[in-house]
């Protein structure tokens, strides 16, 4: 690995590969497992930080992330144990953010002191709602109230917390999701992620679909609900600076941000994704799902050359609303303006994208056409 | 020793004319034409176990996938009968689709006798009567065959009756048979002997030779199927061409058995391939007749009636840049297939293409089909039209193809359109439906007469413009599949036609302007703005469809605009995955086809075709 790469801040990304139920949307990488062992996910995970060159061992992250599955399915005594390992092979202590997702019903004392005893700040909750029929539908173990209490219990230990949404499932009315918006506001989390409810290929609630036992979600409706959540939180003061992401100023999420901005990070544990820039392409890996990973084998590799890093650059950056300076942006990616130009034009003519202060932007109110804007620049 | 050794040691070539037989297999589609071929093939060992590949005449992929049959073949097979003789055959394999009847009229010309296959269950077919009455017009000797006869729902009886009925041949010479199972094969095989005479050809005539078909390969030129009527065809003689007097060497003659075999000569009586060294396929023209180029007193045989194209559509290449490709291919395609016309056309909507002219719809489809898979063409293909003539008003005649380019209202004076005579067989208990559909097609009825006593065939005069828009399918679901339909030109008609122009967000698009009767505008253009909502994808914006004859609107509806295309998932930085998707879906528009900000699918350039599927 060349010096000048390991020069740059870098995320750690660790996958816990268990759940305590399969939620009928999810597509993610996961064992239905409600007492997982935790000894032998931190001895597979040692394997594969002993097998890999590219992992940064020793050196300090920018950030971690602890993500699933549901990193929280653990018990108290092997969370501690997974997260000391993390402490244990990198330098985590002066880490800007360091996060773990969490379901509420698993937020309690023991837990908590397990991640605040490793230096962890901030808590990913997967509430998807605060509607007990959307609970319900989504397949989700907790209820309204616990949710609640999980938020107070760990700003109560001074943990940020993000708050994951899921809106858009069927027999949502926009007035119930309004009434979840306020509870989302009266908690005051420093941080919100909204998610319209898609339905993955080959998920159970596709199949239930097919037998006509569940509705779809409709776009329509969806769009409904994603805009009436931008009204809502942003008239509340939080700041909506990507596409399915708001936060109180400050506390935007460092981590996740550095996938839109071009940095480096590495991904342990099974489907975990790794990037690496250098000589102007991308290195993007991603580690073998289940079993395979288990048995030590290695995932795919993806090298893009200078050009494709560029145009994947200029997606990414747009998924930040307050755009990228443009002149930043073709420094960092070796292209000329001619370059951006002709990438963003069809963009530009649908009025999607827009060029303001130097910077380059989606339009007001376009983050709703994100993917067809993704499409006409890559 | 390798196939083809083995083959060359088993073709048989008769000392003389009374041991060739020269047949055809005519059979509806479906009837099992091409299976039975094979069986004869097997039966008379020219075909192994490790031949086996179903429909082996068919070369073409499509032909397979499809199971139909487009080109004719020809294949010679040795047959020891139990007379102790060995018999030199000829099968001229033929396509059984209405499209494709012009291939089955030049195989008949070659013949001395046909096999009728009749499915078991099925019965005789419209198609299938069409061509037994022009076997029967040749002079054909005619054997019947039901076939299928292990199908649970066979009835061999019935439609032994209804070929006594319906063909005027005897049932009782009639041969139950299973070209699945090879049931019946040496009982055909020997009826061949025995009823089918031999040619009376003279061997010793002057050369007179009938080109039965050509096609280009790309390795040898031009290979052409020929019938020698007299004299001998031989590799160092110089032919001549009767319609243009060109001059050429024969390089090669043989025959297919059913790989090519080079033979040392094709004789009188017989069915081979002909390679002279021919540059172009217009050097071999079906229906030509091929003479010694020293003969004194050259004759032409009775030749056939050119083909003329039924059916037009615009063919245009969904990206532009591919428009040289497209017309290189098609030059090439049609080397193979001479019943395929085309010319240059400019759309406003979809660029530079080309306007071809097309034998019917599944020809249509089948060229489609062959230009996109064979040449990895991405095309749109434009509803078809048919040939009208107008009548402006200076007294002048033009003739107009394509619904584009057909005058503004007022210009003309009247329009003609092409009829056709169609007969439909039916069981009587259908023909009420059939009936109703005529009607609504503008179709008038000449006669109406029973085949049998449940049998019926109606017989109608239809514009040809009716025809082509899904009448088939509809004569198919209304009957329960029970009607069949046969049909040939009648000449043209005046009628009181209109252009119907589709507009999409104000703007005209050319590529789906459609002629109709001027009393079924209001429901085309309804059904037409219906069927669009449904093809044109939501757009950023709301998209208006609109029909209108010249400048008033008839009907409109309006695709919704698209509120949200963002998925806001990204797993754990697994970026590949999510620009895989977005890739995906890029590559999803490049097919999309903009006119003015709206994109369109190729689909939707389809709408009309499928505008009577009520």
């Amino acid at each position: 690995m060349d010096s000048r790469s390991d020069a740059q801040p870098f995320g750690v990304y660790v996958h816990v590969p268990y759940c305590a139920r399969a939620c009928p949307y999810c597509d993610f990488d996961f064992a239905v497992d409600a007492r997982p062992d935790g000894a032998a996910l931190i001895g597979a995970l040692g394997r594969e930080l002993e097998r890999r060159e590219d992992v940064r061992r020793g050196h300090a992250p920018r950030t971690v992330y602890v993500g699933g599955g549901t990193p929280s399915v653990l018990a108290a005594e092997d969370l501690a144990g997974l997260l000391g390992w993390i402490s244990a092979s990198w330098d985590t202590r002066a880490c800007a953010e360091w996060t773990v997702e969490f379901n509420p019903e698993h937020v309690d004392e023991a837990r908590l002191d397990a991640v605040c005893g490793a230096g962890v700040g901030r808590l990913s909750l997967g509430v998807q709602s605060f509607d007990a029929a959307g609970l319900r539908q989504l397949g989700r173990a907790h209820s309204p109230a616990q949710a609640v209490r999980a938020v107070e219990a760990a700003h109560a230990r001074g943990l940020h917390v993000s708050l994951d949404l899921i809106v858009g499932w069927p027999g949502q009315t926009l007035e119930g999701l309004r009434q979840e918006l306020d509870q989302v506001l009266a908690l005051s989390t420093e941080h919100v992620s909204i998610y319209a409810l898609t339905i993955e290929p080959g998920t159970p609630w596709e199949r239930l679909a097919e037998r006509g036992v569940r509705r779809l979600p409709r776009v329509d409706d969806a769009a409904d609900a994603i805009s009436c959540c931008a009204q809502v939180l942003e008239g509340a003061g939080l700041c909506h600076y990507e596409v399915a992401s708001y936060a109180r100023p400050g506390a935007e999420a460092v981590h996740n941000s550095g996938y839109w901005q071009g940095r480096d990070y590495v991904g342990l544990g099974p489907s975990a994704a790794s990037a690496r820039h250098c000589g102007g392409g991308v290195v993007r890996s991603s580690n073998a799902r289940g079993a395979d990973w288990w048995n030590g084998e290695g995932g795919g590799v993806e090298t893009l050359d200078a050009e494709a890093a560029a145009r994947e650059a200029l997606w990414l950056s747009l998924r930040l609303l307050e755009g990228v300076q443009v002149d930043a942006l073709l420094a960092r990616v070796g292209r000329d303006r001619a370059w951006l130009d002709e990438r963003t034009a069809r963009a530009r003519a649908r009025g999607n994208v827009e060029v303001a202060g130097g910077r380059l932007r989606v339009a007001p109110g376009r983050w709703l056409h994100h993917d067809e804007i993704a499409a006409d620049v890559l | 020793m390798n196939a083809r050794d083995k083959n060359r040691a088993i073709v048989p070539t008769a000392p003389d004319n009374s041991l060739i037989r020269t047949f055809c297999i005519i059979a509806h589609i479906d009837h099992g034409k091409s299976t039975l071929a094979d069986r004869l093939m097997e039966a008379t060992g020219l075909l192994g176990e490790r031949d086996k590949q179903d429909q082996y005449l068919d070369r073409m992929d499509i032909e397979r996938e499809r199971g139909i049959t487009i080109k004719a073949q020809t294949v010679r097979m040795a047959y020891t009968a139990k007379d102790g003789k060995t018999y030199e055959f000829n099968l001229i394999d033929t396509p059984g689709h209405v499209d494709f009847g012009y291939e089955v009229s030049r195989s008949l010309k070659a013949c001395e006798g046909a096999l009728l296959v009749v499915d078991a269950a099925q019965g005789v077919e419209a198609q299938t009567l069409a061509n037994v009455y022009m076997a029967i017009d040749n002079d054909l000797e005619i054997i019947p065959v039901i076939n299928k006869i292990d199908l649970p729902s066979a009835d061999p009886d019935r439609v032994a009756e209804e070929i006594e009925q319906m063909v005027g041949l005897d049932a009782l010479d009639a041969i139950p048979c299973s070209a699945k199972s090879g049931l019946g094969m040496e009982d055909i095989l020997e009826a061949i002997v025995e009823k089918v005479p031999p040619p009376t050809d003279d061997r010793e005539g002057p050369l007179r030779a009938l080109v039965v078909d050509s096609w280009w390969d790309s390795y040898r030129g031009v290979i052409s199927i020929v019938r020698v009527f007299s004299g001998r065809l031989k590799p160092g003689m110089d032919v001549k061409m009767m319609s243009n007097d060109s001059v050429h060497d024969v390089l090669s003659v043989g025959v297919f058995a059913p790989d090519m075999v080079q033979l040392e000569e094709i004789a009188a009586g017989e069915v081979g391939y002909l390679i002279a060294g021919m540059k172009e396929l217009r050097d071999a023209k079906v229906g030509d007749t091929i003479v010694d180029a020293a003969d004194p007193n050259p004759e032409a045989l009775e030749g056939f009636q050119d083909v003329v194209p039924m059916v037009f559509a615009g063919v245009f290449p969904t990206d532009n840049a591919d428009y040289p490709t497209l017309r290189d291919s098609l030059g090439k395609l049609t080397l193979n297939d001479a019943a395929v016309t085309y010319e240059p056309e400019t759309s406003e909507a979809l660029g530079f293409g080309f306007r071809l002219g097309f034998l019917g719809l599944l020809h249509m489809e089948i060229i489609q089909e062959r230009l996109e898979r064979e040449y990895n063409l991405d095309l749109i293909t434009t509803a078809p039209s048919v040939m009208y003539q107008v009548h402006l008003k200076d007294g002048t005649m033009v003739e107009v193809d394509n619904p584009a380019r057909f005058p503004e209202l007022g210009a003309y004076e009247y329009i003609e359109e092409p009829i056709i005579v169609g007969r439909i067989q039916v069981p009587q208990e259908h023909v009420g439906v059939v009936i109703k559909l005529c009607e609504e097609r503008r179709g008038t009825q000449k006669d109406l007469t029973y085949l049998t006593e449940t049998r019926m065939q109606l017989t109608y005069e239809l514009p040809l413009a009716e025809v082509v828009f899904g009448f088939f399918d509809q004569l198919k679901s209304r009957s329960r599949g029970y009607a069949s339909l046969d049909y040939e030109p009648g000449g043209y008609r005046r009628a009181d036609l209109v252009r119907l122009d589709l507009l999409v967000n104000g703007e005209h698009v050319d590529a789906l302007s459609l002629i109709t009767h001027r009393d079924t505008a209001f429901y085309r253009g309804r059904d037409l703005c219906v069927k669009m909502k449904e093809l044109v994808p939501r757009q950023q914006f709301e998209v208006a469809i609109q029909a209108a004859i010249g400048t008033r609107v008839i009907a409109r509806t309006t695709v919704k605009a698209m509120r949200k295309n963002v998925t806001a998932k990204c797993y754990g930085g697994d970026i590949s995955r999510k620009r895989k998707l977005l890739e995906k879906q890029k590559k999803g528009k490049k097919r999309l086809k903009a006119i003015g900000n709206v994109e369109i699918p190729q689909s939707a350039f389809h709408a009309v075709l499928s505008l009577d599927g009520d």
